[in-house]
């Protein structure tokens, strides 16, 4: 059971900001790249937060969103959450299906389609940034998607992490796809239990044995 | 005494990505490095340190990258830098190449391929530590 107060020495936090910060720069590489638009982003933002903030976080728990979601799996236990609101949801579907900005106004099972397959492209693109620089295994299980309100759609998400763990890493990107503005969340979860894993990778990049703050 | 040959300039906010491109270097004959953690840090050590190469990191708070190469060029329109980024924007880079960037790396970058395009633009490390 991990225990509450997890300490991570500066360094430590720092090297998780930017390996998180690269597998989402590669994942909106790839989604600039489907989109065929230029994507602005902003600094990363890393927490270690209660599992029970994170609909919070995300924009409040009642909130409308479409979610593309899926769990990491291999050497690491984690989830990968790309956070769209209801019109960006929209928009990112008449983009990506090459219709005419506005035509899309309600999801079909078609367009959920379309956004799992960007959902595939765009973890595929992370995990393999973050398993080569870790050298570690992650995959992505095939992902779903769902509209609906956040807590809802984070109480499916994180149902595997509190059987393990109080708390989250929590990695947020903005995005936003100038001139359609179309704005995104780019969310990297794992537990205690991964991060140490994580950590330890980064230490052994680093050439040295973990220590703790006091 | 060491000869430490080349100096480079890494400039990033990461700690942890300025002592991992440190420790690569250093492993490879490139021991003369000096850092910034910032974009106004990257122009004031320029200015001071004069390195032969700077590695310049685009995302970074405050001031980008981009703007810090615009800034680098006006200071030494010879100077020599390596853009470094975790999404690799084709049109950024594009820009910054026509600004003078010599090239750019995309994270996660492979050991070889940073050593292959450093000695490409500055040489191979010659630093030497005499024992």
């Amino acid at each position: 059971m991990i225990e509450k107060g997890y300490k991570l020495t500066w360094l430590e936090r720092d090297a998780l900001r930017e390996i998180t910060s690269i597998g989402a720069g590669n994942a909106t590489t790839a989604l600039s790249k489907l989109m065929k638009r230029r994507i602005d982003v902003t600094i990363p933002q890393l927490n270690l937060v209660s599992i029970q903030t994170v609909p919070e976080i995300m924009g409040g728990p009642e909130k409308l969103a479409t979610a593309i979601h899926l769990r990491i799996k291999g050497d690491t236990t984690g989830s990968l959450v790309l956070l769209f609101d209801k019109a960006s949801a929209l928009l990112v579907t008449d983009i990506l299906t090459g219709k005419e900005i506005g035509t899309t106004k309600t999801l079909t099972a078609q367009d959920n389609e379309v956004l799992i397959n960007m959902g595939n492209i765009l973890a595929d693109s992370c995990l393999k940034a973050l398993s080569e620089f870790l050298d570690l295994k992650l995959m992505p299980s095939e992902p779903g998607v769902a509209t609906d309100m956040i807590k809802s759609i984070m109480d499916t998400v994180l149902v595997e992490f509190a059987k393990k763990s109080d708390y989250a890493l929590l990695l947020e990107v903005e995005f936003i796809t100038p001139p359609t503005r179309v704005k995104g969340h780019f969310f990297l979860i794992f537990d205690l239990a991964t991060i140490n894993q994580i950590v330890n990778a980064i230490n052994k990049k680093l050439g040295r044995k973990r220590k703790e703050e006091a | 005494m060491a000869k430490t040959g080349q100096k480079i300039l890494i400039a990033d906010d990461s700690t942890f990505m300025r002592v991992i491109i440190k420790k690569l270097l250093a492993e490879n004959g490139y021991l003369s490095i000096v850092e910034a953690e910032n974009g106004r840090e990257a122009i004031e050590v320029f200015e001071k340190e004069k390195p032969d190469l700077v590695i310049l990191d685009i995302i970074m708070p405050a001031m980008g990258g981009d703007v810090v190469l615009k800034k680098l060029m006006e200071i030494d329109k010879k100077a020599k830098v390596l853009m470094v980024t975790a999404v690799g924007q084709e049109q950024i880079m594009k820009q910054c190449r026509k600004v003078g960037a010599l090239g750019y790396l995309v994270k996660p970058f492979k050991e070889k391929q940073v050593l292959k395009i450093i000695k490409k633009i500055i040489g191979p490390g010659k630093g030497q530590k005499i024992l």
